[in-house]
Parts: C-alpha cells; sequence; structure tokens
C-alpha cells in the first residue's frame, strides 16, 4: 500500500524537478523532502511486512527492489543536500523518471508479492547481512548508471568531469558494500548453510563476474587513467551484469539460490 | 634479472589483460553444464567435442582455468611486491590498495590450499546405519524427520547422529537445514531426504531379490514392474503396486501384499525406508580464507573511507 503512496510523490517530485529546470535551470529544493519520505515509506513496507512474519522481509525479488528503492532515495535525498558534492539538476531528473519506472514495475500483475515466511534454509542472520550489503551496493551501482548515462550526453568539460567524480565515488561505495556483501558474507554464508564457502553456483559466478567488472573499472579510473567516456561504458556495463546477476540469474540457470 | 622478472609479471597490462579474460570465460562457463563426462550431453558434436577437448566440463580442472589464475597470483604478488618496495614512508591510510592485495594473495592461499586438499563424499543412511568418517570415528544414524509445514517442495528436515570415537567416546548432534556440524575439523552437511520404497521377493530356494520402483521381474511372456507402495484404506499395511502385463497387451495395475505370489516368487516383505544423503567434508582452507576476507575488508573500508568521506566533491 505504501508503493502506491511513493508512486505519487515521485510523480510530484519529478514535477517539480522538470519545472525548476524548465523555469529557473536550477534544482529544486522540495524534491529532496520528498525523496526521503519516499525512501523511508519504502522502508515503513519491509518493517511492516517483517512484523507480520517475524523474520527480516527480505525474501524476494519485490522485497529486495523495495529495498533496492528505499536506500537509493535515501542516498539520492543526501547527496541533493549535500554541499560537498556537486552535482547537476539533471541527475535528480534522471533517477526519479528510473525510480518511478521501477516502482510501477513492482505493482503489474505476475510479480509476486505475497507476504510468506521464509523457508528453512533462509533462516540465518547471515541472510541480513548477506542481501543488505549486497543491495546497498546495487543501488550505488545504479547510481553510478545513472551519473555515466549523463557523462555520455554531456557536452561540456566541466559537467564531464563532475559526473566523472559522482560516478567513481558511487563506484567505490558500492563496490565496498557489494564486495562484502556479495562475495564475502555470502562466502561465510555459504560454508555455515551448505559446508563450502564457494561452490561456482551461478549466483556466486556472476557476482563475481559483476566485481571483476567494477575491479577493472577501478584499476582503469586509478591506475591506468584512461578517458572518461570509455569508463563511462564500463560502469553501464557493470550494471547491466549487476541486473542481470540480481534478476537473470534465477530466470536462466538452476541452482542452489533457486527458492 | 629478478627486476626484469618482476617489471614484466607486475605489468599493468597483464592485470587488465587477466580481468578481462576471467570475465569472459566465466561468463561463457556458466552456460556449459559442469557434470562428468559421461553426463555432458551438447549438442552439435563438434561442440560438445571442444568443450571435453579444452576440459570445460569441469572448468576449474580445465588448463584454460588454471593457468590464468596462476598467471594471476604472479601478478599480484609481483605487483604488491614492486608497490610495497617502492612506497616511501607513506600515510597509513594510504595502504588500503596494499592491503587489498595481500588479502587477495591470502585468498589465492586458502583457495589452492582447499583446491589441493579438500576431500568430501556422500554418505547415505537409512535409519541405523553406521559409516566411518575420514578420522576413523563412527557415524551413525540415530532418527531422522522430514517437517511438514513448509510446502511439500522446501527443504526441512532434522537428523539426529551419534559419533563414536575410537576411544568409545560417543557425541550425540542434530543436524538440520541451515545447521551443518562441524566435527573436529569435518563439516556434515545434510542435502537429501527421501522415502526409499522396497519390496522384497523370495524364490522357491528362499534367496532373496530386492526391486526398487521402476525395476521389474520377466517370465516367460508376463511382465512385472514394480511402481510403488501404497497403504490400503483403513488399514496400516502397506500394498506392493505392481504393473503386470503379456506381450501385446496393455498394462494392468495389480495390488499385492505381504506373502502374496507374485510369478515363481513370494513377496516377503513391503518396505518404506527414510534415506538420507550426507556430505562429509574437510576443508583446511577456509581459516586461512577468512582471514583473507577480514584483511581484504579492511581494505576496502580504508579506500571507501578515505575517497568518500575527505575526497567528496573534489575531481
Amino acid at each position: 500500500m505504501f508503493v502506491f503512496i511513493v508512486i505519487t510523490l515521485q510523480i510530484i517530485s519529478l514535477t517539480f524537478r522538470a519545472g525548476y529546470i524548465i523555469i529557473k535551470k536550477t534544482k529544486d529544493p522540495f524534491s529532496p523532502y520528498l525523496d526521503l519520505c519516499s525512501g523511508l515509506l519504502l522502508l515503513s513496507e519491509l518493517i511492516y511486512r517483517s512484523i507480520l512474519i517475524q523474520f527480516p522481509a527480505i525474501l524476494n525479488i519485490y522485497e529486495i527492489l523495495i529495498l533496492l528503492l528505499s536506500f537509493f532515495l535515501i542516498v539520492l535525498c543526501f547527496i541533493q543536500f549535500s554541499k560537498k558534492v556537486n552535482s547537476t539538476p539533471y541527475f535528480p531528473l534522471i533517477s526519479g523518471i528510473l525510480v518511478i519506472f521501477l516502482l510501477v514495475f513492482t505493482v503489474v500483475p505476475g510479480i509476486y508479492r505475497d507476504v510468506s515466511r521464509p523457508v528453512p534454509i533462509l533462516k540465518s542472520l547471515w541472510l541480513i547481512l548477506h542481501v543488505t550489503f549486497s543491495v546497498i551496493g546495487e543501488a550505488f551501482f545504479f547510481l553510478a548508471f545513472i551519473t555515466s548515462v549523463l557523462l555520455l550526453v554531456s557536452k561540456t568539460t566541466n559537467k564531464i568531469n563532475q559526473y566523472d567524480t559522482l560516478t567513481s565515488l558511487f563506484t567505490i561505495a558500492g563496490f565496498f558494500f557489494f564486495t562484502t556483501g556479495a562475495l564475502i558474507f555470502g562466502a561465510i554464508w555459504a560454508q555455515q548453510a551448505w559446508g563450502s564457502y564457494w561452490s561456482w553456483d551461478p549466483k556466486e559466478t556472476w557476482a563475481l563476474i559483476t566485481g571483476l567488472v567494477y575491479t577493472l573499472y577501478l584499476h582503469l579510473k586509478y591506475i591506468r587513467k584512461v578517458k572518461t567516456k570509455f569508463l563511462a561504458f564500463v560502469s553501464i556495463g557493470g550494471f547491466i551484469f549487476t541486473l542481470f546477476t540480481l534478476f537473470g540469474v534465477s530466470c536462466f540457470f538452476k541452482g542452489f539460490h533457486s527458492y | 634479472m629478478l627486476r626484469n622478472l618482476i617489471h614484466y609479471t607486475s605489468s599493468l597490462k597483464l592485470t587488465l589483460f587477466l580481468i578481462l579474460y576471467f570475465i569472459l570465460f566465466l561468463i561463457i562457463v556458466s552456460f556449459i553444464p559442469q557434470t562428468g563426462i559421461d553426463n555432458f550431453n551438447v549438442n552439435p558434436v563438434w561442440l560438445r567435442f571442444v568443450f571435453l577437448f579444452f576440459g570445460l566440463h569441469q572448468f576449474t580442472h580445465s588448463i584454460l582455468f588454471i593457468l590464468p589464475i596462476a598467471a594471476f597470483i604472479l601478478n599480484l604478488s609481483a605487483c604488491t611486491i614492486k608497490r610495497l618496495v617502492k612506497k616511501k614512508k607513506e600515510k597509513f591510510s594510504s595502504s588500503g590498495r596494499d592491503i587489498i592485495h595481500i588479502g587477495l594473495l591470502i585468498l589465492m592461499t586458502g583457495g589452492s590450499i582447499s583446491f589441493f586438499l579438500k576431500h568430501d563424499k556422500n554418505l547415505v543412511f537409512s535409519e541405523g546405519d553406521q559409516h566411518v568418517l575420514f578420522n576413523g570415528d563412527k557415524i551413525g544414524l540415530v532418527s531422522t524427520d522430514r517437517l511438514s509445514g513448509d510446502g511439500n517442495n522446501t527443504e526441512n528436515w532434522i537428523s539426529e547422529f551419534t559419533i563414536t570415537s575410537g576411544s568409545g567416546e560417543t557425541h550425540h548432534f542434530r543436524l538440520s537445514v541451515n545447521n551443518p556440524v562441524t566435527y573436529r575439523g569435518i563439516s556434515l552437511y545434510q542435502f537429501d531426504w527421501q522415502m526409499k520404497e522396497y519390496v522384497y521377493l523370495k524364490d522357491s530356494q528362499d534367496n532373496i531379490y530386492v526391486l526398487e520402483p521402476g525395476e521389474r521381474i520377466v517370465h516367460g511372456d508376463n511382465q512385472y514392474q514394480f511402481k510403488e507402495i501404497s497403504t490400503t484404506p483403513y488399514s496400516p499395511t502397506y500394498e506392493a503396486v505392481f504393473l503386470f502385463s503379456r506381450e501385446g497387451e496393455n498394462p494392468v495395475e495389480i495390488h499385492l501384499k505381504e506373502l502374496d505370489d507374485i510369478s515363481v516368487f513370494a513377496i516377503k516383505e513391503i518396505k518404506k525406508v527414510k534415506q538420507i544423503k550426507i556430505n562429509e567434508g574437510e576443508d583446511p582452507g577456509f581459516a586461512v580464507v577468512v582471514v583473507s576476507f577480514i584483511v581484504i575488508f579492511t581494505g576496502l573500508l580504508m579506500i571507501t573511507v578515505k575517497k568518500i568521506l575527505f575526497k567528496t566533491g573534489r575531481n
């Protein structure tokens, strides 16, 4: 039920953002608060579902998507408030459009949204650490994807440099959370649950591939110092792999992560 | 000569090439079934030949995986040594990358120990069965139950075990889903639970034959295929369901109890047995891998904190 309220808030926010860009060519002062409210409402939805099942409600694609969007919106809010992070008004505008698209995706028929208790294999503290850290990392990769796209369409050197800085910051933050959550905590949980910390399960393999793509990005950025537009393509590619790891692997492969 | 060796093996181009190689290689092998050679069914035939030739049906043992991993370890070691030797007295906060590299080397060490020294085997138990573990102790299944209430396809079971050491000391353990047991460095993980059905047949010379579902006996033109065990209505006794057919005729279902005759045999016993499968594993590399995780996490945290908190906003 909160999702529909959040969709409404985001549409209002998008209207403010677009209006301010057209009329004043600046960021609007209201959208950060709407983003914060939206993020907290989505978190509330998850807390409500968790109370119903007496377990953290991060068990299916719907709940993971809600968690991802809530982190995304909260981080987006702080970025807009931050005086240290210099971003253009187009960044929150594009972010808002994509958030609405993903929120609508969560309410279409066919998506499994039932509140269901966890199967025995998921009843572990490691689920919370593994999934939460991974999703925070993926939220930062999502932000890096948006700034990479804006970098590619920017024409002035100043804007390209701004977006490049943001992309690298988001990638570093995302890399820390994703590596810690998906790979490290995932491996420790696998040892505890399955008796083997790495089984080349399809989800594990594709999480490793995603980590390698961002490792490539960081080496190219900070050691090789390649051109920013090429780096933007690497970042976009990394996010495509992130999406495939999150959604595609479950559709195409069977493994330990199939529930 | 050592300097030249370190110079070439620590090349960034080699690092980038290897990262790209593993990205592409892992994408490809994730679509190739990782089964033994007997079960490797890939079409067309030429593609199957190519995959088998390069060992891609078990890619972790393939030369296309092992050689690049060795090159990666060499490259990583050379880079780490080069950076540490060249490093002037810098602040501790700028050592995040080196800490990650050292962590990765420890991870490679742990992974190599696991690759060469890890051994495991699957044990099949019915209630009352015993097996011998790697260390010589005996493990016996006391009881096992599949718990209901979470859906038919959900793994949910509890098994009670005893492990008796050579000195006669007995320990009791419980295995459940998501809760494997570690006993003196050996991990025990239950991965299957099923009800096995058996029919015991006896011939005129008292020889015993065991049939499992799908198996059959043939006598002349008559064929009896054991299908399943069913429970009779209003009675706890079992019935064995057979499919009886003569040549050229459609099969007919017949229900037989213990002591009934079937062809030249008599049914001695109809039995349902709870059976579980356990993986017994010993991996000395895991402890090393955990140390590597701590080191890598520390390095990542240092870099993230430095970049995000102290350099935010600067190009």
